[in-house]
């Protein structure tokens, strides 16, 4: 068991984390009496809280049973505040942003790319389609199931660069086989990479990819 | 992250994923399909707990 400064109580799970819709209240809602009082399970869990997970870690927190397309892979899971008045819902395999609107120590995201920002704040992929404004964890990095958007700008291959795609949906694409870039596209390219493809991406379709843990600026 | 911090994070998701096999025989028989009885017998104790307490 965990020691040291930084032990915590053991997390309390409300759902398997590919088939749920978030916790109402940050750490979840009191499931026994008094049943629904909106106050939280003793706050064991709080937004920025992270959690590694080794492959038999995520099969053991994948519901296998109702969402037979996406199980969980190994990585880094962060759990976070979806906000409340986001245009889209939060989507399995789509992308959060970070949320500049609100406190850095809220840790909210949306799904949105909204803002000055664009994509440029990917604060990792959504596991479970959520409701807005509740918490709940999303991945920052690992194999994750990631939704790609259509048409594909470049052809896409087993282990290519995998970059998010900015097309207003959260979703990624892919840039091998185009032409030369511009200094500003190569920075965007520097800025959108993902990770890489592990299997064949295909358009509008949710596939594999390794997501790099370069992108995060809250740690 | 701090090394510390990583460990942390990492005996968390541990803790969490046996936390998830205690309450659920089924995905237990999965994992043990998966990894092989003696690997999540090592790796999640408190996920046999309470069959032992109860098989006792």
């Amino acid at each position: 068991m965990p020691s040291g400064p930084f032990t915590k109580q053991n997390i309390r799970i409300s759902g398997k984390l590919n088939y749920y819709l978030g916790d109402a209240i940050v750490g979840g809602l009191i499931t026994s009496a008094p049943s629904g009082l909106a106050i939280s399970q003793g706050q064991q869990t709080i937004p920025g809280d992270r959690i590694i997970l080794n492959a038999v870690d995520a099969l053991a927190l994948s519901d296998t049973v109702n969402v037979t397309t996406s199980n969980l892979w190994d990585g880094l899971y962060i759990y976070v505040r979806t906000k409340a008045t986001s245009t889209l819902t939060p989507t399995l395999g789509h992308m959060a942003f970070w949320d500049t609107g609100v406190a850095e120590s809220i840790h909210q995201v949306t799904p949105d790319e909204s803002g000055a920002q664009g994509v440029a704040l990917c604060a990792g992929v959504f596991v479970s389609t959520m409701t807005k404004g509740y918490s709940w964890w999303i991945q920052a990095a690992g194999l994750a199931n990631i939704a790609f958007t259509t048409p594909l700008t470049g052809v896409p291959t087993d282990g290519c660069p995998v970059y998010a795609a900015a097309d207003a949906a959260g979703r990624a694409d892919v840039l091998d086989g185009g032409g030369a870039p511009s200094f500003t596209q190569i920075g965007q390219m520097l800025q959108r990479y993902l990770g890489d493809a592990v299997g064949l991406p295909a358009a509008a379709t949710t596939s594999t990819v390794d997501m790099r843990m370069n992108r995060m600026f809250r740690w | 992250m701090t090394p510390a911090e990583y460990a942390e994070a990492a005996e968390r998701g541990r803790s969490m994923a046996a936390l998830a096999l205690r309450d659920d025989p089924d995905k237990l028989a999965q994992v043990e399909a998966m990894a092989g009885r003696g690997y999540c017998q090592r790796r999640y104790p408190e996920a046999y707990d309470n069959r032992n307490f109860t098989e006792n």
